[in-house]
């Protein structure tokens, strides 16, 4: 039996090597053209810094002027320690089960090629237009969170003419066989922390130091951390994605054993759920500079007062859509909030519908592993939902 | 007319012996001149390439009794840009003050010492009891092998067959002369702690920042302990032992958790601590952190640097009666700096830690380090008053 086309296509893509730092995205542009072409979709690039491309696939819909779909995914994959994989990630190895191995199978190569599957399918069946316009969008940088990526184009007046009301973007693998979809995610605050305090010699007493104060900085966020933990483990309907997370994750200070320095530094990870009122977490933050002692400061290396929640109830047309083609696809699925960050922030923070669907089940997950695989027989299985999917989501009134 | 020890001093003072680059070659010339110009026997032993001790032997009496040291080293720390006279200027005020790295810490004390023996000859006095023997030594500043430290192993140090040292100590702000038997011992300690890693959105158990959080924890409270223990006791840093933790680095993504985390610690132990105990806390306080904390020293002595201080040592009361004489009131405690008084008292050998001024402001390592000239001639009379004493104590 030969290998389906779209596994084809899905190990080829695989192949194209855009890991971060070095991302080979003019690569990655072609094969983007030539699976464009040979699907008849019209395609362009928009190049957002040299080298950078965005890819821009477009199918007009019969009521164009409808606010369009878009079928998000990212080009860029996260680096390999090729150390720890069995065979080189970017070889697209499938083994006699039918796993594929490379970098980017579960995020989020698979997605992208996935929804191009799907609608080969349609066009196959005679069906080549729907009401809303889709464009299939492929966006570069979003590992790095960068500005030539989604955080900036998403600003652009590029952006605003896809005039886009609704989009897919990627969610996560599950073990068991209850399928994830994202409706919101957490917010990333990104602090630094400066502590300054008296400086002296290592043989003294010395008052106020810099390191009591990180001391009492790293308690006070221990103490935020399992009030949050405890919150969780009391409700188990509850997941990550329904608390605040906080991890202090870079410290340094001092240079001579025997001297006693006169600042600290701490950098501070916090997700902030879009259940929970901003500002009471921001106050949080406030105290815990305070607390930790004089002359303490902050500032946000990251923050927005987003909160990135898009309508998750059959109110929504586009939910109602959504909830309606997973069912007709027999799926059982759960909604989520996510525990990390995605494009999604950024099609959010425009006041657009965003759905994180990753259909990917009885899979470990394992993105940003080593080892990173994808079942062909569960890629295909995604393929037949996103055709349901897309034919519901742009069919919206 | 400028007093002779005024002028030797400020001669000195001008001898720029820095760290790292000490001139010890003008030293050597300097001192050689100046034991010729006493008449006292004097040589050098080179430890290393331009380094040199100076040593001046008056041979005594009874030349098989153990000798007196009358210790002190030609090096100097560091200067910073911002002193109001150059450092190596040598410049006197109009009120006498003395200004020139090394002023207190410790050129003043070597001549001193060579002062003394001016006097002393001067009065017929040219022979003691006991052989002295007059020592400059380098590199104390700096603790490094090709000073005290290595050698006091040496065969060169052992034929000396020396009884009792006296070395420095440091200036009274109030009119109480200080006199050291004894050092705190210094322990640096790097910790290295490993815990799980993952990425920044998590809740992860076992962190490598959960086990910093309980070394803080632990080091902070002993800290405090000994803190509040000098205040309640009325003691001073010298009788208490201190912890700083001077160094943390780890991570380097905000998105990620670290799996490692380094932490330096400076401790100074009074020789009052059970070091054997204090070491036991050390492992607790590592092992109550957490699996994968671990820890190593980076400098770490089992030895405590202290002398006999009381009468039955007749060295000990052989200084007391000196200062008696000299109606000078004094303290007696444990210094809480180091000095290479350390290394003679590991050899075996008593020793005492003394600079003689008194209502002077402390300015060891600092800028504009400076003294006055009537006090650093005092001083010699203390010095002549000692020598007479320590260097006839009966065998």
């Amino acid at each position: 039996m030969s290998e389906d086309i779209g596994v084809t296509r899905f190990r080829e893509y695989l192949r194209v090597n855009t890991e971060q730092p070095k991302p080979d995205y003019v690569a990655c542009r072609d094969f983007l053209f030539k699976y464009a072409d040979e699907l008849g979709i019209q395609r362009r690039a928009v190049e957002t810094a040299p080298g950078t491309f965005f890819v821009i696939m477009t199918i007009p819909g019969s009521r164009p002027e409808l606010p369009a779909i878009m079928l998000y995914s990212h080009t860029d994959v996260v680096p390999t320690f090729r150390e720890f994989w069995t065979r080189d990630p970017y070889s697209a190895f499938k083994d006699e089960q039918g796993n594929i191995f490379a970098r980017g199978a579960q995020d989020m190569k698979c997605v992208g090629v996935q929804y191009m599957e799907a609608l080969r399918n349609w066009f196959a069946k005679g069906v080549k237009q729907w009401k809303r316009t889709i464009h299939i969008v492929w966006g570069p940088d979003e590992e790095i969170g960068h500005i030539n990526g989604m955080k900036g184009f998403a600003v652009t007046e590029e952006f605003k003419k896809l005039n886009i009301d609704f989009a897919l973007d990627e969610g996560i693998a599950t073990e068991d066989d209850v399928y994830k979809i994202f409706y919101a995610e957490r917010i990333p605050w990104w602090v630094k922390v400066t502590l300054p305090g008296n400086p002296g010699h290592g043989s003294k007493f010395i008052e106020q130091t810099a390191v009591e104060k990180l001391h009492k900085l790293i308690a006070s966020v221990d103490e935020f951390r399992n009030e949050q933990k405890a919150l969780l483990a009391g409700n188990p309907e509850l997941t990550v994605g329904d608390v605040t997370t906080s991890n202090v994750t870079i410290i340094n200070g001092g240079v001579q054993v025997n001297v006693v320095p006169e600042k600290f530094e701490a950098y501070i990870d916090i997700r902030v759920t879009p259940l929970q009122d901003l500002d009471v977490v921001r106050a949080r933050v406030d105290q815990w500079a305070k607390e930790a002692g004089e002359g303490v400061t902050y500032e946000f290396m990251q923050f927005s007062n987003f909160k990135l929640i898009s309508p998750s109830t059959r109110e929504d047309p586009f939910w109602a859509a959504i909830d309606d083609g997973l069912k007709q696809e027999g799926c059982k699925y759960k909604k989520e909030i996510f525990i990390g960050a995605t494009d999604s922030r950024f099609v959010r923070a425009q006041g657009i519908r965003a759905i994180g669907f990753s259909p990917i089940i009885n899979t470990p997950s394992l993105l940003h592993d080593h080892n990173e695989f994808l079942n062909e027989k569960t890629f295909l299985r995604g393929v037949q939902i996103y055709e349901t999917l897309i034919n519901n989501l742009a069919n919206v009134n | 007319m400028e007093n002779i020890a005024v002028t030797r001093l400020i001669e000195y003072l001008k001898i720029n012996s820095e760290q790292p680059t000490p001139d010890y070659g003008a030293c050597l010339k300097f001192l050689f001149n100046y034991a010729d110009e006493l008449g006292i026997m004097r040589r050098s032993v080179e430890t290393a390439p331009g380094v040199f001790f100076i040593i001046m032997t008056i041979i005594g009496s009874l030349p098989e009794l153990p000798s007196i040291m009358l210790y002190s080293h030609m090096d100097t720390v560091q200067t910073s840009s911002d002193w109001t006279h150059h450092p190596y200027s040598g410049y006197k005020d109009e009120n006498g003050t003395i200004y020139g790295r090394g002023a207190q810490d410790m050129k003043s004390l070597g001549i001193q010492h060579m002062e003394a023996f001016r006097n002393l000859f001067e009065q017929g006095i040219k022979q003691w009891k006991r052989t002295i023997h007059i020592v400059f030594a380098p590199d104390e500043e700096t603790g490094s092998e090709n000073g005290m430290k290595g050698f006091v192993k040496s065969e060169e140090f052992k034929k000396l067959n020396i009884g009792f040292s006296l070395d420095e100590g440091g200036p009274s702000q109030n009119d109480i002369y200080d006199v050291y038997y004894g050092e705190k011992v210094t322990w640096f300690v790097n910790v290295t702690i490993t815990g799980s890693a993952g990425h920044g959105s998590k809740f992860i158990k076992n962190t490598a920042l959960e086990k910093l959080e309980r070394l803080l924890y632990n080091t902070r409270k002993f800290r405090n302990e000994q803190e509040t223990l000098m205040h309640k006791n009325n003691l001073t840093l010298a009788d208490v032992t201190t912890l700083n933790v001077n160094i943390i680095n780890g991570g380097v993504l905000v998105n990620i958790v670290p799996e490692k985390i380094h932490v330096s610690i400076d401790m100074r132990l009074t020789p009052n601590q059970d070091f054997g105990k204090m070491r036991n806390c050390l492992d607790k306080w590592v092992k109550d952190a957490g699996e994968g904390a671990s820890y190593q020293f980076v400098q770490y002595s089992d030895f405590k640097p202290v002398s006999p201080s009381t009468r039955d040592n007749p060295f000990w009361a052989a200084f007391e009666d000196g200062m008696k004489e000299m109606n000078c009131e004094f303290n007696k405690g444990i210094m809480a700096a180091s000095t290479d008084a350390r290394f003679v008292r590991e050899a075996g050998i008593p020793a005492l830690g003394f600079t003689p001024m008194v209502n002077t402001p402390f300015l060891l390592h600092d800028k504009d380090e400076c003294l006055n000239e009537k006090e650093f001639l005092k001083g010699i009379k203390i010095y002549e008053a000692l020598i007479n004493k320590l260097a006839n104590v009966d065998g």
